[in-house]
């Protein structure tokens, strides 16, 4: 168990302890909460798994990390 | 003596290019009937003026490079020394050239250096100069042009030396560059060996570095980018008889609440006009062409890359047909003769008609911008018409530079600019029309410029206007474009990185490094992994700081304000001190790059990467041994990949130490192999049948 918590869970690449993701996995997740911020603003109500949704259906202006952080939030997260 | 007609004593003049060694001679020749001489295949030309005899010699751009001094693959390397490019295994071709010098060299009672007038010119001459004639100066012509009237002013106001502030400046940027290139190009490649056991080559140069630090960091912001909603209304009004689209008075709204009650407040879909404004303005001028700006336009407008535009403009330049390209100059000054210019293009039918216009008016000051450049003005045209053999291409930017000159001689342009406003329920539309007045300089710079008139209708104030529709819709901001070369070109100029005359080939340096790739430019996981390696460990090396640092340096020596040799000294120290940094976290590095790059070893299976292969373009050529016989060869990495199944094979002596170069054949584009036993080290082609491997007789 102890050893699998160093890795990414993204990438298996090597991580930080305290991070969830690696360095630009972690990065990719920041730009993902700073979008909700703005996406909150500009609807006025909208849920985080919303917000996700909608983000997945816009594909190809996504950013390629961000997309992975989206994907695994949706679907392997518990 | 090479041939009867040439005897001593004589004036060697050297040229840059065979091209330019024969307008040069043309115009130096009393008669302007200089005697060409062949020399081991190379053409020279015998002048006679004044009672002299000056023989014209061509190099072929450099014929000297810098080579290490003690044993390979161990940094840092900080001795080397100048020796024929041939004699490394480079430019074959260079070889003749050197051979023409030496054999001239007894005769010689003086020498008069003609090269192009800039830092590497300098650099070109002086070389020959040291290495084959044994001297440390010269006489100088410096010319901008190679028409006859530029040559035999240049020739009679001749400098007795060198320009050595330009010398020195070309040397330290030989020098700093080779340091840098061997000495990271070294540690990189070792750290990954050290991790992986596999040899492969890790380059990275001083400018390239980065260079591709920017590529890098544009794609990390494309791949975190999260789009953004707004809205924008759009609308449209019947005016005049006519539906024209009309701008809400913001741009951009930012939430959906205030998008809706905007569409709400304005569905009474009537109107009035509040404001009808018109103004007269003024349509600037563009400064003459310097090189990246030529190279910008002519990729806008022929697709062409900065390399390209280049070569083409170097050529032209050797016709004679337009003035020495690789210039910052924005100036265009009066003693280069613009009426005299302007006459002979009057007489190329093409632009006979706008030329007669301008000699008409009698205003021979151009439009200038503020560049400058310390050897040449603005790239301008000669006067003397293309070949008939010029390309569709050399057409094309002649054109280019022909209208551009002709458009700094006229004034600016007018416009009216006209603006109605229209009000609904408080809410401010506008609708914007423009005519243009004047044509100004874009009457001599089309195509490459048009206007584009928007008729305004006839309305008065407190008019009543019904809109077909005022609505409101989504919209998303856009990731940052990939760079494309023209656009990293600008960007390397801005960041002060690298010379006008480097800057394009050190992006197809990138590609052929297979570091970038795509006409957007995308990294490679190769290009991405050493900057992210470098960037962690040596964000010195990167960063577009010391490059910029070491570009003020080469100035201010140039300007003869600081000294060669101590700087070197300095930047030998700095540079010991890092790669000392470096030796210390080699295994660090090895491991990063090996990760990254999914090459961790795996049962110590060696392996030394050659290059890419050439049949199918997909696997890398490596060596391998045959099991059985025990042989070595080389063959594709494909092999084994089902959907592939390379049959590529080369094969190799069986003796020997065998190493990669970075060089590629230039008769087959395969790579070069440093071949090492103890009698000799060769430099060849992996190809038997490589024309580089006939005998030399034939080379034309
Ligand atoms: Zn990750
Ligand atoms: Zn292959
Ligand atoms: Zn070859």
């Amino acid at each position: 168990m102890k050893n699998s918590i160093k890795h990414c869970p993204i990438c298996k690449k090597e991580k930080n302890g305290e991070n969830t993701f690696c360095e630009i996995h972690e990065k990719a997740k920041k730009s993902l909460l700073e979008g909700y911020e703005l996406w909150l603003k500009a609807y006025g109500i909208l849920s985080w798994e919303a917000y996700l949704k909608e983000l997945s259906a816009l594909d190809e202006r996504v950013g390629k990390t961000v997309k992975e952080v989206i994907d695994y939030e949706r679907f392997f997260k518990k | 003596m090479p041939t009867s007609k040439i005897t001593p004593p004589y004036i060697i003049g050297i040229a840059e290019k065979p091209q330019a060694a024969n307008r040069l001679a043309w115009a130096i020749d009393e008669q302007n009937k200089p005697e060409k001489v062949d020399i081991k295949g190379v053409s020279v030309y015998l002048c006679k003026r004044n009672k002299k005899k000056i023989i014209i010699v061509p190099a072929i751009g450099h014929l000297f490079t810098l080579s290490q001094i003690g044993e390979n693959w161990l940094y840092p390397a900080l001795d080397f020394r100048w020796i024929p490019t041939y004699k490394e295994g480079k430019s074959k071709r260079t070889k003749k050239y050197v051979e023409v010098f030496q054999s001239l060299r007894n005769g010689t009672k003086d020498i008069i250096i003609m090269t192009d007038y800039d830092r590497e010119g300098e650099v070109i001459g002086y070389l020959i100069l040291k290495y084959v004639f044994g001297k440390e100066n010269a006489k100088r012509m410096k010319f901008s042009t190679l028409t006859k009237r530029d040559i035999n002013k240049a020739f009679d106001a001749m400098e007795k030396s060198l320009d050595i502030g330009f010398l020195n400046a070309g040397l330290l940027r030989h020098y700093v560059d080779w340091l840098y290139g061997i000495n990271f190009t070294t540690a990189l490649s070792n750290a990954y060996k050290r991790i992986t056991g596999k040899f492969k080559l890790l380059s990275i140069g001083r400018v390239q570095g980065p260079t591709l630090f920017f590529i890098v960091e544009r794609e990390e912001k494309i791949n975190l980018f999260v789009p953004i909603p707004y809205w924008k209304i759009s609308a449209e009004v019947k005016m005049g008889g006519n539906n024209l689209s009309v701008s809400y008075f913001k741009d951009k709204i930012d939430t959906l609440a205030e998008a809706q009650k905007i569409s709400s407040e304005c569905s009474s879909l009537e109107g009035t006009i509040t404001d009808i404004k018109s103004e007269e303005k003024p349509i600037y001028n563009q400064p003459p062409f310097n090189l990246s700006e030529l190279q910008r336009q002519a990729y806008w407008f022929f697709k062409f890359s900065p390399s390209k535009t280049l070569k083409i403009a170097e050529k032209l330049y050797l016709k004679g047909i337009i003035s020495y390209p690789r210039t910052d100059s924005q100036k265009l000054p009066m003693t280069l003769g613009h009426k005299n210019i302007l006459s002979k293009l009057s007489q190329i039918s093409q632009y006979h008609e706008l030329t007669e216009e301008i000699l008409e008016k009698k205003k021979f000051k151009p439009f200038e911008g503020k560049k400058t450049d310390a050897a040449h003005p603005a790239i301008h045209p000669t006067g003397l018409p293309l070949d008939s053999q010029s390309t569709k291409d050399e057409r094309n930017l002649f054109d280019l530079i022909v209208k551009k000159y002709l458009s700094v001689f006229a004034g600016p342009g007018k416009k009216i600019e006209k603006r109605i406003e229209i009000s609904v329920n408080k809410h401010i539309f506008y609708f914007k029309g423009q005519e243009l007045i004047e044509e100004g300089w874009m009457r001599y710079y089309k195509p490459y410029v048009s206007f584009e008139e928007k008729a305004t209708p006839n309305v008065e104030l407190n008019d009543k206007v019904i809109f077909n529709f005022i609505k409101h819709e989504k919209h998303f901001t856009k990731p940052p474009n990939r760079f494309n070369e023209s656009t990293l070109l600008k960007k390397m100029e801005d960041e002060k990185l690298g010379t006008k005359a480097t800057r394009a080939d050190i992006i197809t340096t990138l590609y052929t490094r297979e570091y970038i790739e795509g006409i957007e430019i995308k990294p490679t996981l190769l290009g991405e992994s050493i900057i992210r390696v470098l960037l962690k460990n040596f964000p010195l090396i990167i960063t577009p700081t010391m490059t910029r640092n070491l570009e003020e340096m080469m100035d201010k020596i140039q300007e003869e304000k600081r000294e060669l040799k101590s700087e070197l000294i300095s930047i030998q120290q700095e540079l010991t001190e890092t790669l000392k940094g470096f030796h210390e976290k080699e295994e660090v590095i090895g491991y990063e790059l090996a990760t990254d790059l999914h090459s961790m070893p795996n049962n110590n299976e060696q392996t030394t990467v050659l290059g890419k292969c050439p049949v199918c373009k997909k696997g890398e050529l490596i060596i391998v041994k045959n099991k059985k016989t025990k042989k070595r060869f080389i063959a594709c990495s494909a092999f084994r990949n089902p959907k592939i199944q390379c049959k590529a094979t080369f094969p190799l002596p069986q003796y020997g130490n065998i190493y990669p170069t970075e060089e590629i054949c230039e008769y087959d584009n395969l790579p070069m192999i440093k071949i090492e036993n103890k009698k000799k080290t060769i430099i060849s082609c992996i190809s038997m049948d490589c024309p580089s491997k006939k005998s030399d007789k034939n080379e034309k």
